[in-house]
């Protein structure tokens, strides 16, 4: 007959802890007098009665019976004395366990490093102009043109940002701008010369004065509503106005633009920050445009998208007014054909940096995905630290057993523990501060494109504190918690008599759970780098379908086909150089928008686009494109409007032979082209996609660089020859050569990086894995010395005591690749699904995966093991 | 001289104590209220009554050793200090002094 124990608990709670023992021996008294008196159910109400009566506050006080402290009170955890001893015996310990407390802090620190590495990256490419005080009411105009399929655009037509600031009060006020490429910027030397050129692209643009209502530009010197309103006028960055100038000041002083037209210095700003995607150096007055053209209607026409417009909205507006705004403007300024095509949209400011289809570098999927990354390096981080810290707490069973006996909480031995995993942790946090900031210049290297500087300091920045300080704090409980309640749960009694085994230092199933996910994750990283690895491979090996090999590329700096062939000439006459051609690109470069083109006797345009190389004669031969029907170029002269078209061609129009296509008609750029030849299909851009339909047309307008194909032998003395003719040829431009294959590596910049990622955390998932390992198998071990011992005496070889931990890790590494394996395909095959290119994602991968796993399992297990099957068991058995 | 102030209840639950002696503790005192005044008490206005007690200085208490009944669980006994049984008598003479100086006719018409 017992009473209610839910009851009992309740008194447990709210009752004085010095009272409460007399109190529960009177009720259960009273409870067995009156479940004889009468019987049980009523004796059960009463109990209740009673035990609700002790929880009603008496008359001014808050609790029941009243909580006196009393002789037998522990001290509070957060006294300053018990800190200072927590703190004390803390280091204590530490020192006490050395080797594991550098192991411990060692793995941390690796894994918080890559941790924090990524979450820097991530951070900084999130920041990316957010830091303009209009940013979130700031627009970015797109345009999507309609073809057959959607074609992006990040530009608008010309005169869009003027008419949406003039006739809309709701827009506070906008920006159009025009990014600049390969320009030769240069200082007069006064003889109608220069003393300096530079060519630039990207740091360089027109930009109208609004420009600096919408952005935040720090100004150094003249007046920002002034300096960009008059034509040939141009504000320059510290920085560029020293390349210019050095030293002296640059107001006032004038820049020579591409030979056209002479620039006046009116302003000087601050250096743009890194995170920002429109870090303009140069920035020309947005008038100085049509002068260059010599089309006064220059930024009146409608045609095409050209130019950049920012948009910023009064307060309150909202981008559906912008929609509207789009509808009406399409209708009363765009001609029907445009008006049907044109697609106007408004993206927010903070996207410039995440839509890969208008030039964003950092899609949010990935930053998403390398978070997640981030979060498993660390995870894996606290994992093994849990582990190592777990394994040995079977050691530190006596202490606990005296402390609690002795009379401590349980929150104090928590508190004692999680003193200890702080001070680690904090140590950690110092040498992963320290690591990262050394392994930042090869990160910021890594990502010059984007003109990363990323530095450790970032995190102490207002906005990177809170995610750090949580990320330390979330460390510290996650590796800190589970080991120091399994700690201090520990009964005092069995503790001190010694009876503590492996299956009572917390739920062992707990800690193979732990080590079953640090095998996942390390599998998972090293299935990532081995697919990673073989498709980067794969591509750069795939036969792009022309010769990319010692073939050298300069630029074209004029559009005169008399100059051109002059250059194609002296070019061809330097020994080393087998043969010229002059072109627009090579056969894969950056893809220019595809344009509309009508086929034969067509009435319509077709409905795809057509991607269009340039190129003459030799451009067939020098690149060893297959012409598989039909014949080449015959002459250099453009005048007989031949083009060449590729097989995709043939198959997107639906004919059933390349010879079908010979002597059609092409129109194209408003010229109608007589179609000669076919060439079999070759890369025109990344490996990403399938191979557009493309046209090869003889167009010196169009000609930008100058192909050489070298002689192997001699390369480097050719380029030297190559660029003294080039310089002679044209002093006033910047001479720049490249090799094809070299420019085609570039496509593979992303991939590589991200390689370069993969390859470096799948070594310190592997490197942490391995010390997790250790650290259980050297407690394993221990814990086994008598098992291991008995099993010897008993005459068991040490084959089979190898086979003991063998056949444990082995089932948890199986474990582990069970969930890798699926996953890690899923992961890789979704990634491999971006590229047309891709290799097979065959079972040998996995098998290596986990092989490699295993293996390097094996080696860390093996020491410490075969260590414990060779000890004489006489050692092992005498100790007591 | 600064006279003891008890409560009605506290009165009740010190002379109980008194009465029982040597094995005055939460049970038995609950009880002996419960039979002498036929009044249903709370266990735990005792409990709380004999701890105020004890703070007031009245009752001085002592555990005693591990029993066999509920549970192997200690008792607390209550005993009467010098200060309670002053305070007791203090009472007392209080009362009696009041009762003497009753008119004898209210007595009689209060069946005394």
């Amino acid at each position: 007959m017992k009473p209610p124990q839910l009851a009992d608990r309740l008194l447990q709670v709210f009752c004085a802890p010095h009272r409460l023992e007399e109190v529960l021996g009177d009720l259960h008294e009273e409870f067995a007098y009156q479940v004889r008196r009468v019987g049980e159910r009523r004796a059960r109400w009463r109990y209740w009665w009673d035990v609700l009566g002790f929880l009603k506050p008496p008359a001014g006080w808050p609790f029941a019976v009243r909580r006196k402290p009393d002789h037998y009170v522990s001290t509070s955890i957060l006294n300053p004395t018990m800190l200072g001893n927590y703190l004390k015996i803390s280091l204590r310990n530490l020192w006490r366990n050395r080797l594991s407390s550098v192991i411990s802090t060692v793995g941390l620190s690796v894994g918080l490093a890559s941790g924090l590495t990524i979450f820097l990256l991530v951070n900084w490419l999130f920041s990316f102009d957010r830091y303009h005080t209009k940013a979130d009411r700031t627009y970015w105009i797109v345009t999507d043109i309609r073809h057959d399929n959607l074609v992006p655009s990040d530009a608008t037509p010309r005169p869009l940002g003027d008419v949406l600031r003039r006739d809309y009060p709701f827009v506070e006020t906008a920006v159009r701008l025009e990014l600049a490429f390969r320009k030769i910027i240069g200082t007069p030397d006064g003889k109608g010369g220069l003393a300096k050129k530079f060519e630039e692209s990207r740091n360089i643009g027109f930009v109208e004065p609004q420009f600096f209502e919408v952005f935040d530009v720090k100004w150094a010197k003249g007046n920002p509503k002034t300096a960009l309103t008059a034509p040939n006028t141009v504000v320059l960055s510290e920085r560029y106005a020293r390349k210019y100038f050095d030293d002296a000041d640059p107001i006032g002083r004038t820049l020579r633009f591409d030979n056209q037209t002479n620039l006046t210095v009116t302003g000087l700003i601050k250096n743009p920050p890194s995170n920002t995607k429109l870090p303009l150096e140069v920035l020309v007055s947005y008038a100085t445009l049509p002068g260059l053209t010599g089309d006064s209607h220059f930024l009146q026409q409608w045609g095409g998208p050209n130019t950049l417009c920012f948009v910023a909205l009064r307060e309150g507006a909202s981008a559906a007014q912008l929609a509207r705004a789009f509808a009406a403007i399409r209708r009363k300024y765009l001609a029907a054909p445009e008006a049907k095509r044109f697609d106007f949209r408004a993206l927010p400011l903070s996207d410039l940096n995440h839509n890969p289809q208008y030039g964003g570098h950092a899609p949010r999927p990935i930053l998403y995905a390398l978070i997640i990354v981030g979060l498993f390096l660390v995870m894996a981080a606290c994992i093994n630290f849990i582990n190592v810290a777990t394994a040995r707490a079977i050691k530190r069973s006596k202490e606990v057993g005296v402390r609690k006996a002795i009379g401590s909480t349980r929150g104090q031995l928590i508190g004692q523990f999680l003193t200890e995993t702080t001070l680690v942790v904090l140590a950690a946090v110092g040498l992963a501060l320290l690591l990262t900031q050394l392994n930042l210049p090869l990160l910021n290297t890594a990502l010059a494109k984007l003109n990363a500087d990323l530095s450790v300091l970032d995190v102490f920045r207002p906005g990177s504190l809170l995610w750090f300080s949580g990320l330390v704090l979330g460390v510290i409980l996650l590796a800190g918690f589970y080991p120091s309640v399994v700690l201090s749960q520990f009964n005092p009694v069995a503790a001190l008599r010694g009876r503590m085994t492996t299956q009572q230092v917390g739920g062992v199933s707990v800690r193979r759970g732990l080590v079953v996910g640090q095998f996942f994750i390390t599998q998972l990283f090293v299935i990532g780098a081995i697919v990673v690895t073989r498709q980067v491979r794969h591509m750069q090996q795939a036969d792009l379908g022309f010769n990319k090999e010692s073939v050298l590329t300069v630029p074209v700096p004029t559009t005169n086909p008399g100059q051109q062939q002059t250059l194609r000439e002296q070019l061809a006459q330097i020994p080393g150089v087998e043969q010229v051609a002059l072109a627009g690109d090579p056969p894969a470069s950056y893809r220019r928008p595809p344009v509309p083109f009508t086929y034969d006797r067509h009435p319509e345009p077709e409905k795809f686009p057509v991607t269009v190389k340039t190129g003459d004669k030799d451009y067939v031969s020098l690149f060893k494109l297959k012409l598989i029907a039909g014949r080449n170029f015959q002459t250099n002269d453009s005048t007989n409007n031949e083009a060449l078209v590729n097989q995709a061609m043939i198959s997107q129009l639906g004919l059933h032979s390349p010879g079908e296509i010979l002597g059609k008609r092409l129109a194209v750029f408003g010229s109608d082209k007589t179609v000669v030849g076919v060439v079999s299909d070759f890369q025109v851009g990344k490996l990403h996609g399938r191979i557009p339909p493309t046209a090869l047309l003889n167009r010196p307008a169009d000609f930008a660089m100058a192909a050489l194909k070298l002689t192997p032998a001699t390369l480097t003395t050719t380029v030297q020859a190559v660029e003294d003719v080039w310089n002679q040829q044209f002093p006033q431009s910047v001479f720049r050569a490249a090799f094809v294959d070299d420019l085609v590596n570039e496509f593979y910049l992303t991939e590589r990086i991200l390689l370069g990622l993969i390859q470096v955390f799948s070594l310190v998932a592997i490197l942490m894995g391995c010390l997790g390992v250790y650290g259980l198998v050297a407690f394993m071990a221990e814990s086994k010395t008598k098992e291991i011992g008995v099993r010897k005496v008993l005459g068991a070889t040490s084959a089979q005591l190898l086979w003991l931990f063998g056949r444990e890790f082995g089932k948890l590494v199986l474990l582990g690749f069970l969930v890798a394996a699926p996953l890690g395909w899923w992961l890789m095959n979704t990634w491999l699904q971006g590229y047309e290119y891709r290799i097979e994602l065959s079972w040998w991968i996995f098998a290596l995966a986990a092989l490699l796993t295993a293996g390097i399992t094996l080696l860390t297990v093996s020491y410490e093991s075969v260590k414990a099957a060779l000890t004489n068991p006489v050692k092992s058995l005498r100790s007591e | 001289m600064k006279r003891a102030f008890l409560g009605e209840f506290e009165e009740v639950v010190l002379l109980t104590v008194a009465v029982l002696d040597e094995s005055a503790y939460g049970v038995t005192v609950t009880q002996e209220i419960e039979q002498k005044t036929g009044r249903a008490v709370g266990f735990s206005t005792v409990h709380t009554t004999l701890q105020r007690l004890e703070e007031k200085g009245y009752l001085s208490s002592k555990m005693s050793g591990a029993t066999a009944e509920r549970g192997g669980r200690r008792k607390r006994f209550f005993s009467v200090t010098a200060a309670g049984r002053k305070a007791l008598v203090d009472v007392k003479s209080i009362r009696e002094q009041l009762w003497d100086a009753l008119p004898p006719q209210t007595l009689q018409l209060m069946g005394g």
